[in-house]
């Protein structure tokens, strides 16, 4: 996969979705919530972004989605990650640890 | 974020635009609300008031929802539109989608293409009339065929001699093959059994009618037998002939017609789409050369004279030679002829030019004319599309909202500039139809302006059709001005950011004229300042062209033609010998005299307005020729034609042949002549031609100036020498001052000719008004193209300024509502409204005169005796111009000032 800058950072996204549904299925609200969560309150996803995000990734059949009861037993969407979305998790992580390792290295100098 | 926010957006509206809108629509409802609560309590959470928490969870999704809501429950139409346009990204679509949208506004429709079809009306009647100058003469297969013409510094397209002629025939071998047409147009007295008449005809070689494939109603052509030396004289006639002289009778052919009473016979008959080479010459008869020759060549040296202008060849191509290589040889061939047969004073210069109907010289000559026509259909043309763009901006301010949705939709900049351009250009195309119905009858009264009354009665209407490039400009033209009409609204509508017209909901479209309101100077003020500014220009050129009209229907002559005739009279079929000519010419005069109803009468070889030969005189004991044209008159001919003698003596019965040559001059010759001083008692010298020696002559008097060829220009020199003592041809004019109305005396003077003998011919009796009329009719043309053009400008520039003006007042009712509750005087707001139409008006008015400025160079050409400068028609420009203002506002300030201040208040 070409590693444009562009590309890499709009795969980011889809990336840390794709890693937090891995956990389990979950809805557009509980991803941002555990995004803020695991990054101190750092990644902040703009749900102008997340819903065409999910949207596009299920076009692409990484993610499935359905709907189901929230905690609070509300009706609400469930998005859940495909083998094809682990797929492409595997190689993105790799990717971006490729891009992290190199920037730091860059960084360090 | 705000890309952000915008691909969010694009992204619901990919959405919106799916089939299974319905169910996704309540989803996406349902998730984001989901969404949104769960936000609000997890503020909530945090301590945040829950009014505010959940401000701050809706705002996350931005507009977008606000645009899910609006575009959902509010314009569903639109988001039907707006789904066809993305599903089906094709033109043709834009076109079927900007046709329903015009359906739904019919009366804005109407008024867009109706302003459109005028302009596109004008200059498709402009182009008809252009185009004709391209067109082949009918009747005969000019395809691949050229005319060939020399050039001389004086001369730009002229026919070649005849010697020449036969050698370009006999080289030409192998690569073209040449038909000749004899450059005279001749008239002859053609005599039947009860009448005798003149007929126009032309002579051309045996191969003409073959080569060029002309048809042939009845009959057969002229053929190669017909044209060699000792043939029986035949002639073909043409159909209009044949119907008016042999009612279409079928038995004509093998008869005999007497042409100056030589007997041809009329082999053929032909059919009505052949009527000539030269569209302003359709001859009666057409003659083979050789007969031609026997009768006009045979006391010249034109069939030897190298220098003569004679032939007009017709050149077809054969198979493998090209346009380039044909005009190679031509040049080659010129310069061996040049080699052989060196002419005088200059180099021969062939060149071909496409076979058209109107000859190249009158093309040439009109181009001046025919620009400024074309400029000024062009300017009526951008003051309609500005006009109509206007409409489309004022009709747009309603359309914002489906504009705005459509952009938030993600629907790119190009694409909507492309769907309004859709729109005005089926607009314009529309018009465009209407323009091609009008384009007809249009070129029909153009074309009738050349057919005029003249002294020779040959003047015939021009033949413009409407043909294939006519409707591929019209068309063009519809769509280019569609362009322009929808450029600047588009550009405008596409370019604003879509939020404030949404969150607005339906509201905009009561209050159209909201936008406009504040001072500031737009788009829609600008299209109305460049259609001031186009009707100024066309407004003053149409007081020039007006002026010059005037100017030149104000001219005097210089002799009677309030109740002078105008006829020619021809003795050929009568067999008269010249040494009777004098005798009969003078009893004509004198037993008209006779009659109580004349007057005067007097006989000239040219009648006063038509052609006259020119020949260079020389004062004897000078060697400076003078161009001078060549008029022989009757002694009592000035006395006739009120003619004052300024100095000396007018030409006597004494003055006859036996007599010593004398000659009348008019004031431009004498001042040529002797710079001032009187030249009577001096002598000239005419020079001799080969039917003449040359004569010296006495000048013993001067004649005022008078025009003698044409009309209105100032005349050049003339000489009038004594008929008697010159030669009397069989054929001259003869001139009658009658004592009533001319034209009752057109009738009595023709019977009382025929009386005299049948076998007199009359080419046409005209009264020297309808003369004088004939020769203006160009400038007649010119006045009312112009005035209708410039009179559709100001209709229009009215029209501008009026929807400018109505709307920005609807705009400011509430402004002037509030300065009226707090006690503004009527003046103030009067004075408000005006302030804005007056910037307007006067950036118009700048750009008027600037356009005016510069269109003074090309529009002298169609001036006579009026400056291009001539700040009467500047003037007369503006004062029109500002009425049809001030009758455009009266109706908009009048509204101001009876604006209902409570009422306006409350209506916000």
């Amino acid at each position: 996969m070409a590693t444009k800058r562009g590309d890499l950072l709009r795969g980011t996204l889809e990336m840390l979705i794709l890693r937090s549904l891995e956990d389990g299925p979950m809805h557009g609200y509980g991803i941002t919530e555990r995004l803020l969560n695991v990054s101190q309150e750092f990644l902040s996803v703009d749900e102008g972004s997340l819903y065409p995000a999910l949207y596009r990734m299920q076009k692409r059949g990484w993610v499935t989605s359905k709907w189901g009861r929230s905690e609070n037993n509300r009706k609400a969407r469930f998005y859940s990650i495909t083998k094809t979305g682990r797929a492409h998790l595997e190689k993105a992580t790799d990717t971006w640890a490729r891009f992290s390792d190199a920037v730091s290295r860059a960084m360090a100098t | 974020m705000r890309t952000g926010m915008g691909r969010f957006r694009s992204w619901l509206a990919r959405l919106l635009l799916r089939d299974d809108f319905a169910r996704l629509e309540g989803e996406i409802e349902e998730e984001f609300s989901f969404h949104i609560d769960m936000k609000t309590k997890a503020l909530m959470e945090r301590g945040m008031d829950p009014e505010a928490a959940r401000a701050l969870a809706e705002e996350c999704f931005g507009d977008s929802r606000t645009l899910l809501h609006s575009g959902v429950r509010n314009l569903s139409s639109a988001r039907r539109t707006a789904k066809r346009q993305f599903r089906r990204q094709w033109l043709g679509q834009d076109i079927v989608d900007g046709g329903r949208r015009l359906a739904r506004h019919p009366g804005f429709s109407l008024l867009a293409a109706g302003t459109l079809a005028l302009g596109l009306s004008t200059s498709t009647a402009v182009f008809t009339y252009v185009n004709a100058y391209l067109q082949p003469f009918p009747g005969a297969d000019t395809d691949g065929v050229y005319e060939l013409f020399q050039s001389s510094d004086q001369v730009a397209f002229g026919p070649i001699s005849y010697p020449d002629y036969l050698d370009l025939v006999e080289s030409g071998e192998g690569r073209f093959e040449v038909a000749g047409v004899e450059n005279t147009q001749f008239a002859a007295s053609a005599r039947h059994e009860t009448l005798t008449e003149v007929v126009f005809g032309q002579a051309v070689t045996g191969n003409f009618f073959p080569l060029l494939d002309v048809d042939v109603g009845l009959g057969r052509g002229l053929s190669p037998e017909d044209d060699l030396p000792g043939s029986e004289p035949a002639v073909v006639i043409s159909q209009e002939y044949w119907q008016r002289r042999y009612g279409s009778d079928p038995d004509v052919l093998g008869r005999t017609l007497f042409l100056n009473n030589n007997p041809y016979t009329i082999v053929g008959v032909a059919s009505g789409t052949f009527l000539g080479t030269v569209s302003a010459f359709r001859p009666h008869v057409w003659m083979p050369l050789e007969q031609f020759k026997i009768v006009y060549w045979a006391r010249s040296n034109t069939e030897t004279n190298r220098e003569g202008w004679t032939m007009s060849p017709f050149l077809r191509l054969e198979p493998g030679t090209e346009h380039a290589s044909a005009e190679r040889f031509l040049e080659t061939f010129a310069a061996s002829l040049d080699q052989e047969a060196p002419l005088e004073d200059r180099y021969r210069r062939f060149f071909l030019e496409p076979a058209t109907w109107i000859q190249p010289q009158v093309r040439q000559a009109e181009l001046p004319t025919t620009r400024i026509m074309l400029a000024a259909a062009a300017g009526l043309l951008l003051l309609a599309c500005a006009n109509v763009a206007n409409l489309v901006i004022s009709a747009g301010v309603r359309r914002d909202q489906e504009m705005a949705l459509r952009s938030a939709m993600g629907a790119s900049r190009f694409r909507l500039v492309r769907q309004l351009l859709a729109e005005n250009v089926l607009l314009s195309l529309l018009a465009g139809a209407l323009a091609l119905v009008l384009a007809g009858p249009a070129a029909n009264r153009l074309s009738s302006y050349f057919a005029r009354p003249s002294v020779w009665g040959m003047d015939v209407p021009r033949e413009i059709h409407v043909d294939l490039r006519v409707l591929a400009f019209g068309f063009l033209v519809a769509v280019v001005s569609g362009v322009l009409t929808g450029i600047l609204p588009a550009l405008r509508a596409s370019g604003r950011d879509p939020a404030p017209a949404l969150k607005a909901g339906g509201r905009w479209s009561s209050g159209s004229g909201a936008r406009p309101s504040g001072g500031r100077w737009g788009a829609r003020d600008f299209l109305v300042s460049l259609q001031v500014g186009l009707s100024v220009v066309l407004l003053f050129l149409a007081a020039l062209v007006l002026r010059t009209l005037d100017a030149a229907r104000n001219v005097d002559a210089g002799f009677d033609t309030q109740w002078t005739l105008a006829s020619y009279v021809s003795t050929s079929s009568m067999g008269t010998p010249v040494s009777e000519r004098e005798a009969f010419f003078r009893d004509l005069i004198a037993r008209f005299q006779e009659f109580p109803w004349v007057r005067a009468a007097a006989v000239a070889e040219q009648a006063p307005l038509s052609g006259h030969p020119v020949a260079d005189l020389r004062a004897v004991g000078s060697d400076e020729p003078i161009r001078t044209t060549v008029a022989r008159v009757v002694p009592g001919y000035f006395e006739a034609m009120e003619m004052e003698i300024v100095a000396g003596r007018s030409l006597l019965p004494e003055d006859t042949a036996d007599a010593s040559g004398v000659v009348v001059v008019n004031e431009a010759l004498a001042g040529r002549l002797m710079g001032g001083e009187s030249p009577v008692g001096w002598r000239i010298l005419l020079p001799g031609d080969a039917a003449t020696e040359a004569r010296e002559y006495e000048v013993v008097g001067v004649v005022r100036n008078a025009r003698q060829t044409s009309f209105p220009d100032e005349p050049g020199p003339v000489a009038y020498f004594s008929l008697p003592q010159g030669y009397y041809r069989p054929g001259n004019a003869f001139l009658l001052k009658v004592a009533g109305d001319p034209a009752l005396a057109v009738r009595r003077m023709e019977d009382e000719l025929r009386a005299v003998d049948s076998r007199i011919a009359i080419v046409n009796i005209l009264p020297y008004a309808e003369v004088v009329d004939g020769f203006l009719y160009p400038r007649r043309m010119n006045a009312e193209l112009f005035s209708v053009i410039a009179f559709l400008g100001l209709i229009l520039v009215g029209a501008g300024v009026f929807g400018v003006m109505s709307l920005m007042v609807a705009g400011q009712r509430r402004e002037i509502g509030i300065r009226l509750a707090i006690g503004a005087d009527r003046l103030d707001i009067v004075r408000m409204v005006m302030s804005r139409v007056a910037v307007t008006v006067l950036t118009g008015l700048a750009l008027g005169l600037g356009g005016a400025y510069l269109a003074r160079r090309m529009v002298e050409a169609l001036l006579w005796g009026v400056q291009p400068t001539d700040p009467l028609s500047l003037g007369a420009g503006v004062v029109f111009l500002l009425t049809s203002v001030a009758a455009a506002v009266a109706l908009p300030v009048h509204r101001a000032l009876t604006v209902d201040p409570a009422g306006s208040l409350q209506a916000e």
